[in-house]
């Protein structure tokens, strides 16, 4: 019943992961900008990112950022966390299925909207596979 | 959904926050179970007859009349 995270468990399965990954993305975009002579540019975008790393790491007392970042304290928020995935999957489907049909009607290449459908298709199935196998 | 969560809390004289200590899941999940606008899963459910030493279909079946088999 109580399925919350941010006590026990693999490291890979705590919150902690959310702040760090966040962070991680920051420095590897402004690494990535000064190379390419933006350390402006980078310096925003790294500003960005901490902004949102700090706000998943202190943010824990507010229930939406705690549930945003995985931290769910039990088995009403894990229903609702799964309904919010559903939910984002069902619209990049969606938004994916009509820039292709765009790409398409303009006669151009639907890549990389076709590659990415194709992740999302294989991965969805593979779900459904494992899922049925486990249960 | 109806169930008997709300009106046998109340005869503990348990809050909703005390409830939710004791089934180890947050205040707000007790409070959307009562309001009919979550319904627990098997073992919380249980977890919640037991120990209002009620039973599952006492705290959240439906009366007779109302139930329909297909």
């Amino acid at each position: 019943m109580n399925n919350s995270s941010s006590g026990h468990g693999a490291w890979w399965q705590s919150w902690r992961i959310f702040p760090a990954v966040y962070a991680g993305l920051g420095l590897v975009i402004l690494v990535a900008q000064i190379k390419d002579g933006n350390a402006a540019s980078g310096l925003v975008w790294f500003g960005v990112m901490a902004a949102i790393a700090a706000g998943y790491a202190f943010g824990g007392r507010f229930d939406l950022i705690r549930q945003a970042r995985g931290d769910l304290a039990d088995e009403r928020e894990v229903s609702i966390n799964t309904h919010a995935m559903a939910a984002t999957g069902t619209v990049l489907v969606i938004a994916l299925t009509l820039c292709i049909v765009y790409e398409l009607a303009r006669g151009h290449n639907p890549s990389p909207y076709s590659p990415l459908m194709a992740v999302g298709g294989i991965t969805y199935l593979a779900s459904l596979v494992i899922s049925r196998f486990r249960s | 959904m109806t169930n008997e969560v709300r009106r046998l809390r109340i005869e503990h004289s348990l809050t909703q926050q005390q409830l939710a200590e004791a089934m180890h899941v947050s205040r707000q999940t007790i409070n959307a179970i009562e309001a009919g606008r979550y319904t627990p899963s098997l073992p919380l459910a249980i977890a919640l007859a037991r120990y209002f030493k009620s039973s599952v279909e006492e705290m959240f079946g439906e009366p007779a009349e109302q139930r329909v088999y297909e």
